[in-house]
């Protein structure tokens, strides 16, 4: 009830806005699909399906969602992620049990393994996601447990006793996996569910999308949602859907809008998590906004933006020959997570400072 | 449409299967010592004779009565389940816990769950560890629900006392196995809930009681309670058997395979059934044609509280994986081979 409740306050809001065109999905509905790294696909059609009518869009080789439009300068590039932590099937044991190898987010800087022991799962088979669970060890017979449950701990059970079983339900090598989504309102105006800070551009860039479609900004415009952005080579920083991105596109201006990475500390030992920090922001208090190149002009001497400093990657960093380079974020409360946790506030100014970017243009 | 209102009915207090009887109650919360609803659930659900003769004692069981004649026979099955209760409503908003019956404190760590208010349910948040906290023991779990005050989160109705659990669940899986929170004992309880629709009470020979017990996730407490005034000749615990039939754990004991059939809790850490009363159960399963395993395992069982008052203590039970965890997994075939052994017991033993 809630949920809806925050559902038609939204799309009231968006309808209040310039351009009436509203999306017809919002983060609740977003943040359900499940999208790990290489297996945006189900999340990809949602959003194109939500693009406004008569917007064309297309979908490069590596999975990446674009819409392009406008001509001139500046040209302006507005890019998310699409993708979310999850793992893969690399293993089918003889007795039914889903071995797995971690896809993009998982680990060191992103979703600690500690949170699938013992949790629901949901694996993708032919016919559709079907429900596991990440095996535990029962406290009555006193198991020896490690010391830090990593990959090889991982067993997953989807109720089949073999693999001819699994693969008749459609489970094979390559499935993809995630923790079971789920998406609740808070008290106010909070709303907490899994990989929220991975989703919340999508909504971001959705809405931006309709708001262009009626009242377009002047020059040139690209909006992107990014496949494996959490995908990242040896010594590369930049994931690959915006790499990929970058060979397409040669923006003036890019905002990267999506979660800060949190920084290693360097004072600390290097073990997952403990080791990482996220730059601090305050939940409600608005926007998060880090300059990497430039100065968002409208922005100067905005009230209700959190200014920080540094991030645990640039992802803008593809784009270095641009002379405005900016990561658009808010904040998130116990990042990584399974009950990551925004404020919907915080959402709705982004969306409006996002919208103010281009509003002297038009 | 007439499709839906046949599968509604079906799945409404009237539902003739174990496992639709199990689902119907599994959703319900019951953290130990809060087992009304539970109780309720299970009352609706008795059949008209038994209805009638239904008592709640003053430790919350709920027992039904029926027949005489030696021996007197005893089934206990507990409501209860592993969770949280508020102790307090601190200044910032938050809920400071306790937490009733043991289990992994990480399986809380970073989730979300469900304080079951009077009003309804509240979502909540358990804050993962700090930076640089070593460990995540029962002391570090809290709960914050988006409040800032002690005032607000009093608004949402949150009250000191209140239950919380993770999100109750029941979901169906490959191979017949199904999937959900407090299986233990809600498998127990739905077991003999349908077995006591299946007997006819006319036609039994000895005494029978049923009770859906309180309380035995922190220390036996209905049973015990019970114990004290009810002096049974055997008392068949219907609970658990923890299984090691998962691949962390170690097969040296509690190897008993899902969907093998019921199990007799021989021996486990409560308990010792005596050899010649196993051997007689397998018996009497073997002729009925119900597939009955046996096996040593962990844990206790609210049997054990009858033994000192001179009872035989022969726990029944059905297999189960991540034991005290919120992705409990049972076959829904044993439990059906359960429920027919009690009925086998109440007519035979």
């Amino acid at each position: 009830m809630r949920t809806h409740t925050l559902t038609i306050a939204m799309m009231f809001a968006a309808w209040a806005a310039p351009g009436g065109s509203t999306p017809d999905v919002d983060l609740a509905g977003l943040s359900m699909i499940s999208a790990p790294s290489g297996y945006e696909g189900s999340l990809r059609v949602l959003i194109r399906k939500s693009l406004p009518k008569g917007v064309t869009s297309r979908v490069d080789n590596l999975g990446s969602l674009i819409l392009e439009g406008g001509e001139g300068s500046p040209h302006r590039l507005f890019v998310t992620s699409l993708d979310e932590p999850g793992l893969v099937v690399s293993r089918i044991t003889p007795d039914g049990y889903l071995r797995l190898s971690p896809l993009g987010g998982i680990g060191p800087g992103g979703l600690d393994l500690r949170f699938f022991e013992g949790k629901r799962v949901v694996v993708r088979g032919k016919a559709g996601w079907i429900p596991g669970a990440v095996t535990a060890t029962s406290i009555h017979l006193r198991g020896k447990r490690p010391e830090r449950f990593s990959i090889d701990d991982v067993w997953v059970d989807i109720g089949a006793s073999s693999r001819d079983e699994a693969e008749a339900a459609g489970i094979t090598r390559l499935a993809p996996l995630t923790l079971t989504k789920q998406f609740r309102s808070l008290a106010g105006t909070q709303v907490t569910g899994v990989a929220l800070s991975h989703r919340f551009g999508s909504q971001v860039l959705l809405e931006l999308a309709h708001r262009w479609s009626d009242s377009p900004p002047a020059g040139k415009w690209t909006i992107a949602w990014a496949a494996q952005d959490l995908i990242r080579g040896r010594g590369v920083r930049v994931g690959r859907g915006v790499q990929r991105l970058a060979q397409q596109v040669q923006p003036d201006e890019v905002y990267y809008v999506g979660r800060v990475a949190p920084r290693r500390a360097p004072d600390s030992a290097p073990e997952p998590r403990d080791s990482y920090w996220y730059p601090e922001s305050k939940l409600g208090a608005g926007p998060v906004v880090l300059s990497v190149e430039g100065e968002v002009p409208a922005l100067a001497e905005g009230e209700g933006i959190q200014r920080i400093k540094g991030a645990g990657r640039d992802p803008t960093r593809a784009f270095r020959g641009a002379g405005q380079r900016h990561i658009l974020s808010i904040p998130v409360l116990y990042p990584d997570t399974p009950a990551e946790i925004i404020d919907t506030r915080d959402l709705d100014a982004l969306i409006e400072l996002i919208f103010s970017l281009t509003k002297e243009d038009r | 449409m007439k499709y839906l209102i046949l599968i509604a009915i079906l799945a409404g207090p009237g539902a003739d299967d174990p496992t639709a009887l199990l689902e119907q109650i599994i959703i319900i919360p019951g953290v130990s010592g809060h087992e009304e609803r539970v109780r309720e659930a299970i009352r609706e659900r008795l059949p008209e004779w038994a209805a009638k003769v239904a008592v709640e004692d003053e430790h919350g069981n709920l027992i039904v009565e029926v027949g005489e004649g030696k021996p007197w026979v005893l089934f206990v099955a507990h409501m209860d389940e592993t969770g949280l209760e508020v102790m307090k409503i601190a200044d910032d908003g938050s809920l400071v816990v306790r937490h009733r019956g043991g289990f992994l404190p990480t399986l809380y760590e970073g989730e979300i769950v469900e304080v079951h208010a009077k009003e309804g349910v509240v979502p909540g948040v358990v804050p993962p560890r700090e930076r640089g906290q070593g460990r995540f023991g029962y002391d570090s779990i809290r709960v914050v629900l988006g409040t800032r005050s002690a005032e607000e989160t009093q608004g949402l109705g949150v009250a000191v006392g209140d239950t919380i659990t993770v999100p109750k669940r029941f979901d169906p899986m490959l191979g017949g196995k199904k999937m959900g929170r407090g299986m233990d004992d809600r498998v127990g309880s739905a077991a003999i809930l349908w077995a006591i629709r299946e007997l006819d009470p006319e036609a039994l020979s000895k005494k029978v009681t049923f009770v859906w017990s309180t309380e035995e996730e922190i220390g036996l407490e209905g049973a015990k309670g019970l114990a004290a005034v009810k002096k049974p000749d055997f008392v068949f615990a219907v609970d658990t058997y923890v299984s090691s039939d998962s691949p962390r754990e170690s097969p040296r004991f509690g190897h008993v395979r899902l969907g093998e059939g019921a199990v007799v809790r021989a021996i486990d850490g409560s308990n010792i059934a005596p050899f010649n009363d196993v051997m007689r159960l397998l018996d009497l399963a073997r002729d009925r044609k119900i597939p009955l395993e046996y096996g040593v395992t962990g844990g206790g069982n609210d049997g054990s509280a009858f033994v000192p008052g001179g009872a035989v203590d022969l726990p029944i039970a059905w297999p189960l994986r991540n034991s005290h965890t919120a992705v409990e997994i049972i076959h829904a075939g044993d439990l059906m081979a359960l429920s027919r052994l009690v009925v086998a017991i109440a007519e035979e033993f």
